[in-house]
């Protein structure tokens, strides 16, 4: 039986999803792209253990701090995939829990298959950091042997983590869920933190191509408050400290047996959790409420343009990947921009832009149009969130041409203002100028339109969102048209330089937009009849 | 009917619609009449919903012509749809609003009168028992013959001339499939015309004026059951023998 769960659990992960040579090639590329991707961490964190040697013995309170902090994070990320893994597919609940399968096995199944994403996190960075110490402290073999087992025991904390953080997880999100107010706001808080620490980081890394000193980043005294913080970093602080040793001593097996232990534990509550929810017993029961009757009833636009943001706000995932993105936006582009603007006053690049004072404009414009197209080819509402009610959209008495533009105008609107916003920004802490500002607003626009046009333009061709033409559209486009604005300001006096350039850039634009209206219009009925969807 | 003038309210001529190359209408030549409870008989897949949405037109077809109310659904689609209620075999809305949001929506849609939707959600709750507080649930919430009685409820909620039910009984208690069956009565006894497929040849035989036998994407037969009711007993074995080979 558990077995058999197993293999089902495992089947559903996308990494083995697809079929015959196409699952070879996708664990050989994720096998070669991950042994990279730590490559590539060793060699930075040498880097990083190089320049902290100034300072004494802050090798040791660095490698505990980060790999403390990624012990955090993976708890963090093991959580909603452990929640994922339980208690999405509601589905599941009534096909296991009237299942013969106990809810050991299916609890065994599932924490199998997290268990292994528990490793993929424990040794693309914990162990990672602990090698790149190793080989700078020039440790022992029996260091990194010490340390593979620790991380193996560190993978096993992860998930004991977060099998009993699920429970809490859970509860709160069945509360928060209840009312939207307090998650949107939740939701914002968790993202506008994202989006500082996504600044520091930036901003830690501009520092660090502009004096390229570590010097810079930290004091005397900061590495002392470091160094002592790093004493009460439990349990990684303990684990580091076994490794260290270069033997297996009673610390070690007393440390193993703690990991066991709280496994089990772990497992034993989870346990009682997953059958009370099995058998209903964790659901809210709904208080009846009040309600006065009132007739609500709108015009044909305004139904549907409620309906699309009903659509675009209702589903979780949609609200955590769309709306967060809308938000994060003015967040990452002024952060981009101001970082970019700053190197490019800086050192040789100074130079080079004094020589070419529109350079630093042109990556300007061509960042914040990548911005606005990775935005909008990961969150357009798009068809496929109709599923079935494709039907009700074919079957009411409304053209399709009018409901499908009022489906691209809510996105379209929303990432206007998200775009306005981040403009915004950028114009009233001088990043650009307003003349700049004006004309952004315009190229900005444009964009968005043209890319929600080609998401619906894909959707009706049932490509998918990564086909040739999105491609093109939202990644080749930006560079096409900035290098096309670049080349005709060459040509004019210096005066009118910037015009031509965000001029011709407009006329690209609004050309592609021309011929991509005339195309989905003459076809747009025949399209949306033939247009199925993932329903059937 | 013979003795009635009868008024063709759905005309389907030399219908025929192909999936890619494959051909799954042929030659569909059907007639309902005003006033009219017709019924639409056959095994899964043999182009039962296909044609449906052909009328509804919700679906391109190869050739043929399709006329409601005497309006070309290819030439005056919108007009047309204005005038049918619609219920697909599974419940089909928007799960994320609540029965009431739901069904101000499709009233909305349809231009209703504030007055006339009152008094139609008024009628179509206590018809379908379906209690003012389960309203103000998400539907996503309601159990499957819940879905199916809103659903339901959004196809009658404008006054259509024309009700088109496929499959309508799947997931309904027997208490709501019998209102169900009184309502399709009335309804049709208003001068409006009731066009519904379905598996349940028993709910079929005891309702409907006519039926339409479809076998492999062709009209087997068409039989009035007013003027002939005895095949109401006979006509679920006529399927039967048909779908076992023995046509009678």
């Amino acid at each position: 039986m558990i077995a058999r769960l197993f293999i089902k659990e495992f089947k559903a992960t996308s990494f083995l999803g697809k079929k015959g040579y196409k699952k070879i090639l996708n664990i050989l590329s994720s096998i070669i792209l991950l042994g990279l991707f730590i490559a590539l961490e060793v060699l930075l964190y040498i880097n990083i253990f190089d320049k902290v040697n100034v300072y004494t013995d802050f090798n040791d309170a660095l490698f505990i701090i980060l790999s403390f902090v990624f012990f955090i994070a993976g708890i963090f990320s093991l959580v909603p995939i452990t929640y994922n893994a339980f208690f999405k597919n509601t589905k599941e609940r009534i096909i296991l829990g009237t299942s013969p399968a106990s809810t050991f096995d299916i609890i065994l199944a599932k924490g199998l298959n997290i268990f292994f994403k528990a490793l993929i996190i424990t040794f693309s960075t914990i162990f990672t950091i602990s090698l790149a110490y190793g080989i700078k402290s020039e440790k022992d073999f029996v260091f990194f042997v010490l340390m593979f087992f620790n991380s193996l025991g560190i993978s096993f904390l992860l998930e004991t983590f977060a099998f009993i953080l699920v429970i809490p997880f859970r509860e709160i999100r069945k509360i928060i869920s209840r009312y939207k107010i307090v998650s949107f706001i939740i939701m914002m808080i968790f993202l506008i933190a994202l989006a500082l620490l996504y600044g520091a980081v930036l901003n830690l890394f501009v520092n660090l191509i502009r004096n390229d000193d570590i010097g810079s980043l930290f004091t005397v005294d900061s590495v002392n408050v470091l160094k002592e913080i790093s004493n009460y970093l439990w349990p990684i602080k303990n684990v580091v400290e076994l490794a260290k040793v270069n033997e297996v001593n009673l610390n070690f097996v007393i440390f193993f047996s703690f990991v066991v232990f709280s496994y089990v534990a772990a497992i034993f509550l989870f346990n009682r959790y997953l059958n009370d929810y099995y058998e209903g017993k964790t659901e809210f029961k709904k208080a009846k409420k009040q309600h006065t009757f009132s007739v609500k009833l709108t015009s044909i636009e305004g139904a549907l343009v409620r309906k699309e943001f009903n659509l675009a706000l209702s589903n979780s995932d949609g609200v955590f990947s769309y709306i967060s993105l809308i938000i994060l936006e003015p967040f990452l582009v002024f952060s981009v921009i101001s970082a970019v603007n700053l190197i490019f006053h800086t050192g040789n690049l100074n130079y080079i832009s004094t020589l070419f004072p529109s350079i630093f404009l042109t990556v300007d414009v061509i960042l914040i149009m990548l911005f606005i197209a990775i935005i909008n080819t990961t969150s357009t509402v798009s068809l496929l969130k109709e599923r079935n009610t494709l039907l009700v959209m074919k079957t009411i008495p409304v053209s399709y041409f009018k409901q499908l533009l009022i489906k691209i105008s809510v996105p379209t609107i929303l990432s206007f203002i998200s775009f306005l916003v981040s403009i915004l920004a950028l114009v009233i802490f001088n990043e650009i100028s307003i003349v700049d500002f004006l004309f952004l607003v315009l190229v900005g626009a444009l964009v968005i339109v043209l890319l929600n046009l080609v998401s619906l333009y894909n959707d009706l061709k049932s490509k998918s969102k990564s086909s040739l033409l999105s491609m093109l559209i939202s990644f080749v486009f930006p560079f096409a048209a900035v290098a096309l604005g670049a080349v005709l300001s060459l040509l004019v006096e210096p005066y009118l330089e910037s015009v031509v350039f965000y001029l011709s850039i407009i006329a690209l634009e609004i050309i592609v937009i021309l011929l991509f209206i005339i195309k989905v219009k003459e076809r747009v009925t025949k399209l949306f009849m033939k247009y199925e969807g993932e329903a059937r | 009917m013979s003795d009635q003038i009868l008024t063709s309210s759905i005309k389907i001529t030399n219908l025929n619609k192909s999936y890619n190359k494959k051909q799954v209408l042929f030659d569909i030549n059907l007639e309902v009449y005003e006033g009219e409870l017709f019924g639409f008989i056959g095994k899964n897949g043999v182009g039962k919903s296909t044609t449906i949405e052909c009328v509804l037109g919700s679906k391109l077809f190869d050739t043929g012509e399709i006329l409601v109310e005497g309006l070309d659904i290819k030439e005056k689609p919108i007009e047309v749809k204005k005038m049918i209620g619609y219920v697909a075999s599974e419940p089909t809305c928007y799960e994320d609003m609540s029965g009431i949001q739901y069904l101000q929506f499709i009233a909305s849609l349809y231009k209703v009168n504030p007055q006339i939707f009152i008094k139609n959600l008024t009628f179509l709750e206590k018809k379908f028992e379906f209690l003012e507080e389960d309203l103000y649930r998400e539907i996503k919430e309601y159990s499957h013959g819940m879905k199916q009685k809103v659903c339901l409820m959004a196809s009658l909620i404008h006054n259509p001339k024309i009700w088109i039910l496929d499959e309508p009984t799947v997931g309904l208690d027997a208490m709501s499939t019998n209102e169900l069956s009184l309502l399709m009565k009335d309804y049709v006894k208003h001068g409006n015309t009731c066009f519904v497929a379905s598996h349940n040849i028993d709910l079929i035989a005891k309702l409907c004026d006519r039926v339409a036998i479809i076998k492999d994407g062709r009209i087997f037969n068409i039989y009035d059951l007013k003027r002939e009711p005895s095949l109401r007993n006979r006509i679920e074995k006529i399927f039967l023998k048909l779908y076992e080979g023995n046509s009678e």
